[in-house]
């Protein structure tokens, strides 16, 4: 059958996207315009909550699509990090928590300045809420607060990512 | 120097090279990138207040990111530049796959009726992926409106990556471009068409 007019295709499932991989820019390039759109809107403080609350909105749904296998935090992250961006970071250890230094941010892409928010603050979000998320779902981890302190796009060598346990 | 025309092995070469480009990308999780697109609409509606001026927003974005984006691509693919606008067909084929990996299903060049226009018509979208089921926010015919489309916001990064291309090659046109099916709306298929109006003097 002529495909333009087969019946139609319906959607491409999510089960389908969460194999399927794009390039990493087409977020980045729209990324720009969104953190000055929130910063025009609700303040430095507002847009950092907001960005948050796009990356935790991201979460809530990839979460019932992707559980992680590892059953403790470290790993956890380093897994979501894995198959959400194809890389991985490094960790620090801190009394109260860990740092995750991240020396390939997808979000801080050369050229980008951004003087007001740790740029990526977005992943804080999607992060917290992805761990969050297991721990409330019986795996055997805490839940935690993610926060941007270095950020690439502010000038900082690489970004890092505070994780305190709650 | 640009070429007038584009021959046979500069196809050829697109052909392979848009494998090669997208070998290199750095990728993302295609349910992530759907995922940020539904926040990012679902920020804009409570900025704009309902679904097609949050979605006439994103695409202005869009056109506003989309010199970004086709700033890095211009000197790698310079071999597949061609001052002839039927070409760009094969421009815009390369690019689409090495930005989702997806090939496109059917693109061809029409002279007539004027303004000279490329269609192009994907099988599935990713933009739209898994948003027909999703309960969480509410997209179809009657919520988009008339004017509107959920992937207008990939439109708007085309648009100003295409323009981009287009001056560079010194091409005196203006383009736009406009998401005309969309899987959101009930049509079997996406469907984008880039039109090309001449430059005023």
């Amino acid at each position: 059958m002529e495909f333009w007019t087969r019946p139609a295709q319906g959607e491409l499932s999510r089960l389908e996207l969460i194999d399927m991989k794009v390039h990493n820019t087409l977020f980045t390039t729209f990324y720009v315009q969104i953190v000055s759109l929130m910063k025009e809107k609700y303040g430095v403080e507002g847009a950092k909550d907001a960005l948050r609350e796009i990356g935790e909105g991201v979460a809530t749904t990839m979460w019932k699509y992707r559980k992680p296998k590892a059953q403790s935090l470290k790993p956890m992250i380093e897994e979501i990090v894995e198959f959400s961006f194809y890389y991985s970071v490094e960790f620090r250890d801190l009394d109260v928590g860990l740092v995750i230094v991240d020396k390939n941010c997808p979000i801080c892409w050369e050229g980008v300045v951004e003087k007001d928010i740790p740029y990526c603050c977005i992943i804080d979000g999607f992060l917290e809420k992805y761990v969050s998320t297991a721990s409330d779902e019986g795996y055997p981890i805490p839940r935690i607060q993610s926060r941007a302190v270095k950020s690439k796009a502010t000038g900082d060598p690489h970004c890092e990512h505070l994780i305190t346990i709650l | 120097m640009v070429k007038e025309k584009l021959g046979f092995a500069d196809r050829m070469i697109a052909k392979v090279g848009k494998h090669w480009l997208w070998w290199r990308a750095r990728k993302t999780n295609g349910l992530l990138l759907n995922l940020a697109i539904r926040e990012t609409v679902r920020r804009l509606m409570i900025i704009y207040g309902d679904l097609p001026n949050a979605l006439k927003a994103f695409n202005e974005m869009g056109v506003r990111a989309g010199h970004d984006l086709m700033f890095e691509w211009i000197d790698t693919v310079k071999r597949m530049l061609a001052k002839r606008t039927s070409d760009l067909t094969v421009v815009v084929e390369a690019a689409w796959y090495s930005f989702l990996g997806q090939h496109i299903e059917e693109i061809y060049y029409e002279a007539k009726p004027e303004p000279e226009h490329i269609v192009w018509r994907l099988d599935k979208c990713i933009i739209c992926g898994g948003m027909k089921s999703d309960e969480s926010i509410v997209i179809n015919e009657t919520t988009l409106g008339p004017d509107m489309n959920y992937g207008d916001f990939a439109s708007g990064v085309f648009q100003a990556a295409l323009q981009m291309l287009v001056d560079y090659l010194t091409i005196p046109k203006i383009v736009y471009i406009k998401e005309t099916k969309c899987i959101m709306r009930g049509d079997q298929y996406p469907e984008f068409i880039a039109w090309f109006y001449p430059k005023a003097e």
